[in-house]
């Protein structure tokens, strides 16, 4: 019974890694594949934004992928790459390849807020937006008169120090000392 | 041992007649205090301390709470007392982590109800983020970077030295002033600095030294600080035409220069805190709450 249970998990476990493992992603910036996760790595590859890759395990601000097209292993910096599907249409911008590939998750997230008009064409999203929410503009800043209302309930709204570490603990997050850069 | 007894009397001596001197010096400098107002004396060394940036905490903050005041009055905050909860508590374990976190300063956090992309500081330990930057986020160490690097401009107190340079320090002084009517016109016309100064941005240096402070205080307070970066490359692939990033465009560094410029101030130092483990369940709530 205890064996059953234990090899259960132990599959279990094996799956989440194998999961972990192949998880999906794409590189969403200029990048260099590298040997060795540090910059004194040879660059093996040079990867465009867009490219299909396997994130495997990482390391401190590195991070080793699998590139799908020709299986070949290495390291980028973490930031450049994003777990998930390739996005499906790629916006190729002739201004700046690296970007693009980003923005149709990022305006995916603003249109499903409300954020943008159903079209996500931001020329026309000031007219289109349903909902009431306005923009701030440097003009805006300079014309606002100061609102006490709203401060008075920006100051209820304050935590206490006992409020930030309960907060804390409950995600079992744990203080750790670290140097200044 | 001789020698030692009479070194040691001659020390004594010396002592002595500096003590004498010392009585001296003291009796003179009673003498002068006398013929002097004190209350003037110390009022005038508050100026000096106000010109040259040094702004006692109750100042700081009440100057700070003018100025959330004004950004209030440009966009409301979000009226949803769950999400407004969770930055301030999120914000105040962050503030925890740094030399700010003691009961007498009072953090406070805020979601501002605007599509625009931004984030913003006031002094004394005001920190805002935009409704339209929080969507975009994608865990809470994401959030808590951002949090980070806006309570780092606190922390470095840039604001405050950036409306003592535009103003020359003159109104600092006048905030000092005990008469309460040049005290409202001082608060009032800072206000209006400061709000011109958001509207124009902080210094490049000011914004990457948030950044370097953004990290590292993230990662004191338990989370990846490599997530800063992920948010300035969500950033960076956003539409620059877009009019909702216009004002955080044109008020920071490239972000691409931002990006490289913290890539490489880490590169190495914060590689043992990376991958963190994320309580992502509770902020994927709240930005669940803010999509709706």
């Amino acid at each position: 019974m205890l064996k059953r249970q234990t090899s259960t998990v132990a599959a279990l476990l094996l799956l989440i890694g194998v999961v972990l493992a192949a998880a999906p992603g794409f590189v969403v910036r200029n990048s260099e594949l590298r040997n060795q996760p540090s910059f004194s790595g040879q660059v093996a590859q040079r990867l465009s934004p867009g490219t299909a890759v396997k994130l495997l395990e990482r390391r401190g601000g590195w991070r080793r992928v699998e590139v799908k097209a020709n299986s070949r292993r290495g390291w980028v910096r973490n930031y450049q790459v994003r777990a998930g599907q390739v996005p499906s249409s790629v916006v190729s911008d002739s201004r700046d390849e690296n970007r693009g590939v980003l923005s149709d998750l990022a305006s995916l997230s603003r249109s499903a807020s409300g954020l943008l008009g159903s079209s996500g064409n931001t020329s026309t999203s000031q007219t289109t937006a349903t909902i009431g929410i306005r923009g701030l503009s440097a003009e805006e800043l300079k014309a606002a008169r100061p609102d006490q209302q709203q401060l008075n309930q920006l100051k209820r709204y304050g935590a206490t120090p006992e409020a930030g570490r309960a907060f804390a603990k409950a995600a079992n997050l744990k203080r750790r000392k670290v140097n200044a850069l | 041992m001789k020698r030692a007894a009479g070194s040691a009397l001659a020390t004594c001596a010396g002592l002595l007649a500096a003590a004498i001197a010392g009585n001296a010096v003291a009796f003179d400098l009673k003498g002068l205090t006398d013929k002097l107002d004190l209350d003037k004396l110390s009022e005038g060394v508050e100026k000096l301390q106000y010109a040259t940036g040094k702004v006692p905490r109750t100042k700081e903050i009440e100057l700070g709470e003018e100025l959330s005041a004004g950004l209030l009055g440009a966009v409301k905050l979000v009226g949803d007392t769950q999400v407004q909860t969770y930055v301030n508590q999120l914000g105040r374990w962050l503030a925890e982590q740094t030399s700010r976190n003691q009961k007498k300063w009072p953090w406070r956090f805020g979601v501002l109800d605007t599509r625009t992309v931004n984030a913003f500081a006031a002094p004394g330990g005001h920190v805002f983020i935009t409704r339209g930057l929080f969507v975009l986020l994608e865990s809470e160490a994401e959030l808590a970077g951002v949090l980070a690097h806006e309570i780092g401009h606190v922390l470095e107190k840039h604001h405050l030295q950036a409306l003592q340079k535009s103003t020359r320090g003159e109104v600092f002084k006048d905030l000092m002033v005990k008469s309460s009517e040049k005290n409202r016109e001082a608060i009032e016309k800072l206000t209006g600095a400061g709000m011109a100064l958001y509207a124009r941005g902080l210094e490049r240096e000011d914004e990457y030294a948030a950044d370097r402070l953004g990290v590292v205080i993230a990662a004191r307070a338990g989370y990846d600080p490599f997530a800063l970066l992920n948010v300035l490359t969500t950033i960076d692939s956003l539409d620059p035409h877009d009019p909702d990033l216009a004002l955080m465009f044109s008020t920071h560094p490239p972000t691409r220069e931002r990006l490289a410029q913290l890539d490489r101030a880490m590169e190495g130092k914060l590689d043992g805190y990376a991958a963190q483990s994320a309580p992502d369940a509770r902020f994927l709530q709240i930005r669940n709450r803010l999509l709706q």
